[in-house]
């Protein structure tokens, strides 16, 4: 009977055990963060009425979206991808901007404090493979405008405006970048603490994007106005894309 | 016995009386009762009742072809057979306007890929609109905005214009949905298409669900000539010149030679419009405030979006003659010419308008070709292949009332 006793305690401890250690390793309550993207030029809110310098040019916009894929919260133990594909438009103003002009995506993330945000510049191969008729209506990817059959790729980033260039008005500016050559992934290290209060704004700064280790693109060269639309010719696509970590930064707000 | 008998009846007659009285009085008793059980009971029709018609939707797939992208439906409009025949006759029903002279197919026709033909759309009254009417083909894709200057959201919103427009239907919609209720048919119809109990309930917002519901199935047969070379293989259907054509238009033309036309920045995708608005050159013009017609300003009050317009589908082009959104070019030669020109020069033109053709090196600002008279007339050619003649012919989107 001792002995029974004994061994209705042990598997109660052992139950006890097995049940905080269960509590244990649920997965951390999640919090809804708001993800901004906020294009800018020199620092101030890019707008379609503002003309900004480049070096001796002047430039007007009147076009800048850009596609993001898995963006991606990571600290040393977790990766959590937030989503696997988003697209932003700056430029023309559309509803899905907010009164100061950002793009807003609402994440369902996992409480807690990660050191990095990851994420793709452009539409990564694995989805740049598929075509929009492959897509439902509302996804980011169903978009026949920012596809480019030439390349059978997504358009993943567009900057469209017009230059004056000594002194001269009248020059269009079309950079259209895409292909799975001009895909490329970049790591942000910051601190960023998920709590349900605070959110991570990411900005776009058009003068970085166009200006090269404190060089400004030469926009006298035809050949810097326009990417080119020979399908095989990916020289300035590459070079953008290439310099759009530079354009990005992340911080939290 | 006889004077008793008398006598006996004598009393007897004074007992008829008050029996015939008490018989007239529960007769009329009687008379008031059953006139007011007749109300309650037995149950008839109550006014504009339609329960006794039976509601039983049957849901209704668009037919599209296989290389067309999913049809946006909205949840709170979904199709059913019902509703697009209800939504058809509607289109083609006279009773939407003031005189009952003129329905939405007065300026959609489906001969002209449901445009009118004209630079501008006239209405009731013989009033000339200011702008040409759009072609509706493949309109359930157009997500961002209708109308030249996106002043409508959805089908649903921009269906509800056209009937209170001065310039266009001029009457009112209470008019209207008393003449709906009051039709012989319709009602019927309203209650199989969208359950409503009683044709009190008939009004302008059913009558717009409809009538989206009939334009949702206005798309492209997919057996032009384009169809068959870009998506089925059939390379041959098109000729040299065609061929041409297609590469310029699409931008993949630079391998064989052949200059940018830079057409599909703005009439790209499957239905060969992005549905965005642009400034296309068409005006030259010192100051954005002289543009007669502001387009999608009068939306958005945006300085940069006065003189800017939607840019239409291209299919079926060569059917919806004259272009633009004033009718100003008869032929699309004339637009391949205008296009040819790289625009006027306007800070809010769209940017790829100054790029058609080659560059010209050495000059500031950059200055592009244009194109060739061959490569005009490729053009010309190829936007010829893009004719659905069986679309316009589909039986089951023509006037239903012919």
């Amino acid at each position: 009977m001792k002995q029974h006793l004994r061994s209705l305690c042990l598997l109660s401890f052992a139950l006890t055990c097995s049940l905080f250690s269960c509590d244990k390793s649920d997965p951390a309550a999640t919090v809804q963060l708001k993800v901004a993207l906020q294009a800018t030029y020199d620092g101030k809110p890019l707008s379609d009425a503002n003309s900004y310098a480049l070096g001796t040019s002047q430039l007007r916009f009147s076009r800048f979206n850009t596609y993001l894929s898995d963006i991606t919260l990571a600290n040393s133990d977790v990766e959590v991808i937030m989503s696997e594909i988003e697209w932003a438009q700056f430029l023309p103003k559309t509803s899905n901007l907010d009164s100061a002009g950002r793009v807003v995506f609402t994440f369902e993330v996992p409480e807690g404090k990660y050191t990095s945000l990851k994420m793709g510049l452009g539409v990564k191969p694995s989805l740049n493979g598929k075509r929009p008729s492959d897509f439902a209506v509302n996804h980011p990817l169903y978009q026949e405008n920012e596809y480019w059959t030439g390349w059978k790729s997504y358009i993943f980033t567009k900057v469209e405006g017009k230059a004056t260039v000594n002194g001269v008005a009248g020059n269009a500016l079309t950079h259209h970048c895409g292909s799975d050559e001009v895909y490329t992934k970049v790591e942000y290290a910051q601190d960023i603490e998920v709590d349900g209060k605070k959110g991570i704004l990411i900005t776009m700064d058009l003068k970085k994007l166009m200006t090269y280790d404190g060089t400004p693109l030469d926009l006298s060269q035809i050949n810097n106005l326009a990417t080119s639309h020979d399908a095989s010719n990916l020289t300035l696509g590459k070079k953008i894309m290439a310099n759009f970590k530079n354009a990005i930064t992340v911080g939290t707000n | 016995m006889f004077k008793q008998i008398v006598a006996s009846r004598l009393p007897l007659r004074k007992d008829r009386s008050a029996l015939m009285a008490l018989w007239a009085l529960a007769f009329v008793a009687v008379l008031f009762q059953s006139a007011c059980k007749k109300d309650p009971s037995p149950p008839g029709p109550t006014e504009g009742d339609l329960t006794y018609i039976s509601y039983n939707p049957t849901s209704y797939t668009i037919v599209k072809p296989a290389h067309f992208l999913q049809i946006p439906v909205p949840d709170s409009n979904p199709m059913t057979a019902e509703g697009v025949q209800l939504g058809r006759r509607l289109f083609y029903d006279p009773i939407l306007s003031g005189d009952s002279s003129m329905s939405c197919s007065s300026c959609h026709l489906p001969a002209g890929s449901f445009t009118d033909n004209r630079g501008f759309s006239r209405g009731i009254d013989g009033l000339i609109g200011r702008r040409s009417s759009m072609s509706l083909l493949n309109i359930a894709y157009a997500t961002n905005g209708l109308f030249w200057d996106g002043r409508a959201a959805t089908l649903e919103q921009q269906a509800l214009r056209p009937v209170e427009d001065a310039i266009e239907l001029h009457t009112t919609w209470p008019k209207v949905v008393e003449k709906l209720k009051a039709h012989k048919t319709y009602p019927e119809l309203f209650r199989k298409a969208f359950g409503i109990k009683n044709v009190s309930e008939i009004d302008r917002y059913l009558a717009a669900k409809a009538l989206a519901q009939f334009e949702r199935i206005l798309i492209s047969s997919g057996k032009s000539k384009f169809d068959q070379a870009r998506f089925e293989g059939k390379g041959d259907v098109l000729d040299d010149e065609e061929l041409d054509g297609m590469l310029m238009f699409m931008d993949e033309g630079a391998r064989y030679g052949l200059p940018d036309a830079q057409c599909f920045h703005c009439h790209g995708g499957i239905t060969m419009t992005g549905n965005n608005y642009f400034n296309n050159g068409l005006d030259s013009v010192l100051s954005l405030d002289e543009f007669k017609d502001k387009g999608r300003w009068e939306v958005t009050k945006s300085e940069m979006d006065k003189g800017k317009f939607r840019a239409t589908t291209l299919r079926n082009i060569a059917l919806t003659f004259p272009y633009m959104h004033d009718g100003r070019f008869e032929t699309l030669a004339e637009v391949v010419e205008h296009y040819s020109g790289n625009g006027k020069g306007v800070i809010n033109e769209d940017p790829f308008i100054r790029q058609i053709g080659f560059p010209v090196v050495g000059t500031n600002p950059v200055r592009y070709s244009g194109l060739t008279d061959y490569q005009k007339k490729a053009i010309v050619k190829f936007l010829h292949t893009l004719t659905d003649t069986t679309f316009v012919n589909n039986p089951d989107i023509q006037n239903p009332f012919k």
